[in-house]
């Protein structure tokens, strides 16, 4: 068998990189007032659950 | 790991500084679900969470490796996942950075510093004589339980060898939960060499672990052996963009009053030598207040030269100085929810970011929903309240705790020491308190002209003055009441509405911990509002910080 790797487009109005605490908080808010807030799509791209230190 | 922020001083009444907006509703629910301090919970509180949200599409495991910059505009991310053997290509009217590193602005060419500024490049008293290009060091955490019989520890070869004259500044008397201050990669290249970082940090932290149990001087730690240690250097410092606005010492330290404020900030601010465990003669860190807690502009969070990307967290446009105090994650989680609902609100506007962030009306709109979020931002109040029409009378109320307060548009007690600056704030409980020995609580709004009313918001006393995190060091835990609601938070009331249908109960919320609670209404010719409660969380009377009728 031969393969290639898929590539998707998607389209989105926000796209929110990172998953630490900044990027969660992010995205949070942007889908919870149906009807207010107005976000069709938006991806999350978690690079890593990072830890971070104070 | 511990979500640091603003809470670690506080004053009952007085000083509360907690963060407020989605990450409190995080620890809350975190503090009532995961009494055993799972750091899996909470990553399980989280994913829920995003599962709970229709309109989000997760991509989890997928990196951002490249961007497609035409002009000064992104048109797309390409990203990959290695766990399905896919890429994507993502287009986007807005893209926003939340990586830590920077990846997406610096795939796309936005400008950005590392390294620490020259004192006289922003006048900073804090910034050294000259430019370098040193950094905060990364760490790695470790867990250890005491498992009751004797626990022998080898240390790999490579592990390095500490004295306790090497820890003399280094405080390691209590073995449960690692030391920040295992710390190094400060004067490396934190991206490039990390690496390498990690596994120095592996040789530090198993060479400190190896001193506790075999070097004599701490015979009690026989029984006690590792649990959990981390392979993921937790870094502090890389890139920052520079932005609209480079926050600064002197903004921090003055508490500057942004038209734009979107966020907030009140951490110390918070140096390491670069050199970490290495100083061995120098105190690990330097931790000067700020006198207020401190406003942070939206300006801040938009690329001066890419028209599209907005950031925040780690990678903030602020000095090397102010940056040590924005760092931490619960500071970095209100600049997201900030951030995320300026983006937002420009999509609603159907405007281009580089036109949202200019006008005023738009920072205005972001700044009132995040306030009606439960966000706080110093100096800025909720307008449109109906509430604030009524006539308020109550079963009782304390001297320091009319019902009245109860629509005053502050939504915490941020006058005392280290509070916000007092021209920004009023001295006051600003919540509704009741007579301890109230048998039957309750509030009542009249309004002389009906109301219609399709929104209502209870904002409720969550003990925001204390500390409040999922943390694996019992001395911090003892400050917090983890594990159950926090006990000033109402645990059951009725809300019954009279208006043009009659009498009717609207709510009846059982076993709450949260602190915002959302009524969707649809309530016309509304004459009164009533509020019944039937029991706290433990508290001897009854606390309501503000209710909201839109």
């Amino acid at each position: 068998m031969m393969g290639k790797t898929d590539t998707k487009m998607l389209d989105t109005d926000i796209l929110i990189a990172g998953g630490g605490m900044t990027g969660v908080a992010h995205w949070l808010r942007l889908a919870t007032e149906p009807g207010s807030f107005y976000a069709r799509t938006v991806p999350f791209l978690a690079e890593t659950h990072r830890r971070r230190f104070a | 790991m511990n979500i640091s922020g603003s809470s670690t001083i506080g004053k009952e009444l007085e000083t509360e500084r907690r963060e407020s907006g989605i990450i409190e509703e995080i620890v809350l629910e975190c503090s009532v679900r995961n009494p055993q301090r799972s750091a899996s919970m909470l990553d399980l509180i989280l994913y829920e969470k995003c599962r709970a949200e229709p309109n989000l599409t997760l991509l989890l495991n997928t990196t951002v490796v490249e961007a497609d910059v035409e002009g000064s505009c992104i048109r797309s991310a390409y990203a990959v996942r290695e766990s399905t053997e896919e890429s994507f290509t993502i287009r986007a009217d807005i893209f926003v950075d939340c990586t830590g590193d920077g990846r997406l602005g610096f795939e796309a060419g936005a400008a950005f510093t590392t390294g620490r500024e020259a004192t006289h490049e922003f006048n900073e008293s804090g910034a050294s004589l000259n430019r370098d290009a040193f950094r905060l060091g990364s760490s790695l955490l470790f867990t250890s339980k005491d498992m009751g019989r004797p626990m022998p520890f080898t240390p790999p070869k490579w592990a390095r060898k500490f004295t306790e004259e090497d820890l003399k500044f280094r405080n390691h008397d209590a073995w449960e939960f690692g030391y920040w201050w295992v710390e190094f990669g400060g004067t490396l290249d934190t991206i490039k060499d990390n690496e390498h970082i990690r596994d120095e940090l592996l040789a530090i932290m198993l060479g400190v672990w190896d001193h506790i149990k075999n070097s004599g001087n701490h015979p009690d730690s026989e029984n006690w052996a590792l649990d959990w240690f981390g392979f993921l250097p937790g870094k502090r410092e890389s890139r920052r963009f520079i932005g609209e606005h480079v926050l600064t010492q002197n903004d921090i330290q003055q508490a500057v009053d942004f038209d734009d404020v979107i966020a907030y900030g009140g951490w110390s601010m918070d140096t390491h030598p670069p050199q970490g465990i290495d100083a061995k003669d120098e105190e690990p860190c330097n931790q000067p207040f700020t006198p207020y807690l401190y406003g942070i502009p939206l300006r801040s969070m938009i690329s001066g030269n890419i028209s599209n990307l907005m950031f925040a967290g780690r990678n903030l446009s602020a000095t090397h100085i102010a940056f040590s105090s924005t760092r931490v994650m619960a500071t970095c989680a209100v600049m997201g929810e900030g951030l995320g609902t300026f983006a937002a609100t420009a999509v609603k506007r159907k405007l281009p970011l580089e036109q949202a962030w200019r006008e005023s009306g738009v920072v205005k709109e972001a700044q009132q929903q995040l306030l009606r979020q439960g966000v706080f931002l110093p100096g800025m109040k909720l307008e449109g309240n109906l509430a604030k029409l009524a006539r308020i009378s109550a079963s009782s109320e304390q001297k320091q705790g009319k019902c009245r307060n109860v629509v005053d548009g502050h939504t915490r007690a941020v006058h005392g020491e280290k509070g916000v600056r007092p021209d920004l704030t009023s001295a006051g409980t600003h919540r509704w308190m009741t007579e301890p020995g109230d048998g039957s609580p309750w509030l009542e709004l009249e309004w002389e002209e009906p109301v219609s009313v399709s929104r209502i918001t209870i904002v409720l006393d969550t003990g925001l003055h204390r500390l409040l995190m999922l943390c694996h060091l019992d001395v911090l835990q003892n400050h917090m009441q983890w594990g159950r609601p926090q006990a000033e938070t109402l645990k059951e009331f009725k809300l019954i509405a009279h208006g043009e249908q009659g009498r009717t109960e609207i709510a009846h919320i059982k076993d709450n911990y949260q602190r915002m609670i959302h009524l969707p209404a649809t309530l016309k010719n509304l004459k009164t509002l009533r509020l019944e409660i039937i029991s706290t969380n433990g508290l001897d009377h009854v606390r309501v910080v503000e209710i909201v009728c839109e």
